[in-house]
This record gives structure tokens, C-alpha cells and sequence, in this order.
């Protein structure tokens, strides 16, 4: 078991540098999958663990990449004009969800990685970003402002009826199933502070777990009873954990300097 | 390495057990600079294979300086073709009405000048989820393009490319530093 992350090397200077990067998820043994002066972000386990996607911007414009760990073997599976951003594996690791804006507004599209066939998912003029799989495989949540502000949707893996989840505050994003499904975690904002919730897919009731005012890209634990998530105090990002009753609060402390955007490997 | 690696897990469980009842962080015993002082990612004792891949990039402002090589025009304060970065308020991809004349002035050079060409960089502050907030610089850098479209310039000179929160203008997590990261950026292509 191990996390992804994303890390800055000499911020703020000419030799600034962009890591991606797994570990153990106590944060040792850290090992550098990719490197660049340009911004990498949004890494993504496949299922089975073997396998990373994530954007980046090393050609001056956003790609996904799809990296096998144990060789460094990487293909660039999306590079279209405009983001090509979030990429999310589907629950049987044939198929990358993913944003992109190739057609004007950013949609959410699934691009079959064997076929390389790619599907438009959504079609709306707003913002639809941010999926994630549900743990069958048979819906996807996303991030739409749709509606005038950043909300969850749910929309089936197959397309049709596209229905709003969140009506509880007035900025919610990112959302993530738990991996019995019955929860989502996201990122829910009052229009000062962003914060770590979690809705409970039944009654959506929303709890908040943090109290950052800054805190983003939730990821629960394979065994679902944790939530890490990155937060920042005086310009450093760090990463925390949190219980999904959110009693209990746990930082992780690296010594790289700004550390983001984990996710929880298998 | 090993020691401290286990030392380290037992602060974690020890902290994780000691914090049932409140919410507060508990990192005090992991801050303490005894215990991970030899083991961070940058510790160069770490046994990680790298198998990472160098790539090649621009520094984070490589155009920059670009456009002042054009004219002077450029660099004089009272001109607004000196002005090259466009504002925006919260959440929003409108365009401000003070942003309008800059906007305009770059817009005839691009008419008068159609061998140049400029990327709309989009970028917001650190708040929010860092994919909305890619969108959302898209959407800031696409406003500035239409408002150059509607203006006369030609489509092939404007490229546009949004970093989201990724390359702030400046570090800082209060209002001061926020509303100079919601910005668009004009850059000027060296040909």
C-alpha cells in the first residue's frame, strides 16, 4: 500500500522543480516517477497498482500520461487543444475517465485505453470536471457549475441523466466514492473556507471533517476508514489524514517542502 | 533509516490513538526535528529507485520578458500595452471594466502587427479543487480571447493555455496574495 503525491523541489527559485512521487503511506521510502519544470498534477492509481496517470504540462500544454511503475514505460494517452486534465481509472482498469475542452467548454469524456476509443460522457456548456468512478463501475460523480457554482453530479458510466448531488453549501468539488460506495468525499466551500466533507449517500447529509482554510484533494484509504487530503499553513502545503467521523486528525510530515495532491494507492 | 522509519511509525500509531477525542492535530511528536531529521524525501540516503524522467521546460515566467524587447511602448507605465495582466474577482471569469483599455490596446497591436502572436495564460489562487481551478483559468483566458476576437484579432495569433493554480504570482495563503493569482497573463511569442 503506498501514496502518490505531488512535491516542489527549490520552490520560488530558478532551479524550481515539480515531483511526482510514491511512497509508503506513513511517507518513507519515496521514490521520483517524474520530473519537470512545468506543472504535474492529478496523479491517479490504476487498480491494480501498476500503473499511474496523471497531467502534465512538460510540453507546455496539459497531456495525460499513463506510467507502468515497475519499468518507467510511459504513453501520452491525451493531448488535445485546450485541459486534458482528471484522469480517474475505471473500477476495472480498462478505461480512464477523464476532462476534456477540445470542444469548447470542458466535458467529461471516458477514453478506453485498449481501443483508445474516447466517448463524450457529458455535454453541457458549463464547467464539467473532477470524475470519479463509483466503486461497480456503473456511475460517475463530477464536478459541474452548472447550476452557477462548482456542485456534484452524478451521471450512469453510460451516459444519460446527469442529477445534482449537493445543495449544501455554496462550493462543492472533487468528489470521490468510498470503497464500499456508500459515501462521497469532496471538497465543500462556505466562499472562505474550503474544507474536507463527507455525504453520506443515502439521506446526503453533509459532515464537515476539517477545519483548514485551505484543504483539498481528498483520497480515501483502500480499507476506507481514512481520508488524506492536503491542506497549507503560511504558504506550505502539507498533507493530513483524517477519520471519516473526523475525530481523529493525523499530519504527515515530509521533509521535501510543499507537498500535495495525494492519492491513495490500492 | 530503519529505526528511525519504525520509530516514526510508532509516533504515528501512538499520536493516532492518543487523538480520539478531539479534533486537533497532533504532530507535535512528528515535527520534532530528532525524529525525521534523516528521514524525508529529499534525504539523500533514501534507497528509492528514480526512475523518473528529466524534462525539459521554460522557468516559470520564461516569456516574460519578451514583450518589453518589442518597443518602447512596452515599458512606459502610461501605455497600457506595459500592462500584461488582467485580474479577475473570486470564482469569476468576467472581465472587469478597468481591464477593458488594456485588452483593447493589445488587441490593435496584434491587428497592426499580425506576425505576433500571444498566449492567454489562465491561472486562479491556491482555494478550491486544482482541476476546477484549471477550468476555471481556461474559462478567465477564453474571455480575453473572445474580447480580442470580437476586437478584430485573428484566431491564429491567440493560443490559449490555462495552469490553474499552479504557477502562482505570488506565494501566500491571504486575500493580498489571492487576487494577484486570479489573473490572465498576455505573453508574448518569441518567433
Amino acid at each position: 500500500m503506498g501514496i502518490a503525491y505531488i512535491t516542489t523541489t527549490n520552490p520560488g527559485s530558478k532551479q524550481q522543480s515539480q515531483q511526482l512521487q510514491i511512497a509508503d503511506a506513513d511517507g518513507f521510502n519515496p521514490q521520483t516517477i517524474a520530473s519537470s519544470v512545468e506543472p504535474l498534477m492529478s496523479p491517479s492509481w490504476s487498480p491494480d497498482g501498476k500503473r499511474m496517470a496523471y497531467v502534465s504540462f512538460e510540453r507546455k500544454s496539459a497531456a495525460i500520461y499513463v506510467q507502468t511503475l515497475a519499468t518507467g514505460e510511459r504513453l501520452r494517452v491525451a493531448e488535445f487543444p485546450g485541459i486534458n486534465g482528471a484522469p480517474a481509472w475505471s473500477p476495472d482498469g480498462t478505461r480512464l475517465a477523464l476532462t476534456l475542452s477540445k470542444d469548447g467548454s470542458p466535458d467529461i469524456f471516458i477514453l478506453n485505453l485498449s481501443t483508445h476509443s474516447l466517448t463524450k460522457l457529458t455535454r453541457s456548456f458549463a464547467i464539467d470536471t473532477e470524475p470519479s468512478w463509483s466503486p461497480d463501475g456503473n456511475s460517475i460523480v463530477f464536478t459541474s457549475d452548472r447550476g452557477g457554482k462548482p456542485q456534484i453530479y452524478i451521471v450512469s458510466s453510460q451516459g444519460g441523466d446527469e442529477k445534482r448531488l449537493t445543495f449544501s453549501g455554496s462550493y462543492n468539488a472533487r468528489a470521490s466514492f468510498s470503497p464500499d460506495g456508500r459515501n462521497l468525499v469532496m471538497v465543500h466551500g462556505n466562499g472562505n473556507d474550503y474544507r474536507i466533507a463527507i455525504m453520506d449517500m443515502s439521506n446526503k447529509s453533509i459532515n464537515v471533517l476539517t477545519s483548514g482554510r485551505s484543504d483539498e484533494s481528498p483520497s480515501f484509504a483502500p480499507n476506507g476508514s481514512m481520508i488524506l487530503y492536503a491542506s497549507k499553513k503560511g504558504g506550505t502545503g502539507f498533507l493530513s489524514a483524517v477519520s471519516i467521523d473526523g475525530k481523529i486528525q493525523q499530519k504527515l510530515v515530509f521533509n521535501s517542502g510543499e507537498v500535495r495532491e495525494p492519492s491513495w494507492g490500492p | 533509516m530503519k529505526l528511525n522509519k519504525t520509530i516514526i511509525a510508532l509516533a504515528i500509531s501512538a499520536a493516532f490513538l492518543s487523538a480520539c477525542s478531539d479534533t486537533d492535530e497532533k504532530d507535535a511528536s512528528l515535527t520534532d526535528g530528532s525524529l525525521n531529521a534523516n528521514s524525508g524525501i529529499n534525504d539523500a540516503s533514501t534507497n528509492g529507485l528514480n526512475k523518473g524522467y528529466g524534462m525539459n521546460g521554460s522557468t516559470m515566467n520564461g516569456n516574460g520578458d519578451y514583450a518589453s524587447t518589442l518597443g518602447p511602448e512596452f515599458n512606459d507605465p502610461n501605455n497600457p500595452l506595459s500592462k500584461r495582466t488582467i485580474y479577475f474577482m473570486l470564482d469569476s471569469s468576467e472581465v472587469m471594466p478597468d481591464f477593458v483599455t488594456v485588452i483593447s490596446a493589445h488587441s490593435q497591436y496584434l491587428i497592426a502587427n499580425p506576425s505576433q502572436h500571444i498566449t492567454l495564460e489562465g491561472n486562479g489562487d491556491e482555494r478550491g479543487s486544482r482541476e476546477y481551478n484549471i477550468a476555471l483559468g481556461e474559462q478567465r483566458a477564453k474571455s480575453v480571447a473572445s474580447m480580442m476576437k470580437a476586437r478584430g484579432v485573428s484566431e491564429n495569433q491567440l493560443n490559449v493555455v490555462s495552469y490553474g493554480e499552479e504557477k502562482p504570482a505570488v506565494l501566500g495563503n491571504n486575500e493580498a496574495a489571492w487576487e494577484k493569482n486570479r489573473r490572465v497573463e498576455v505573453a508574448y511569442q518569441p518567433r
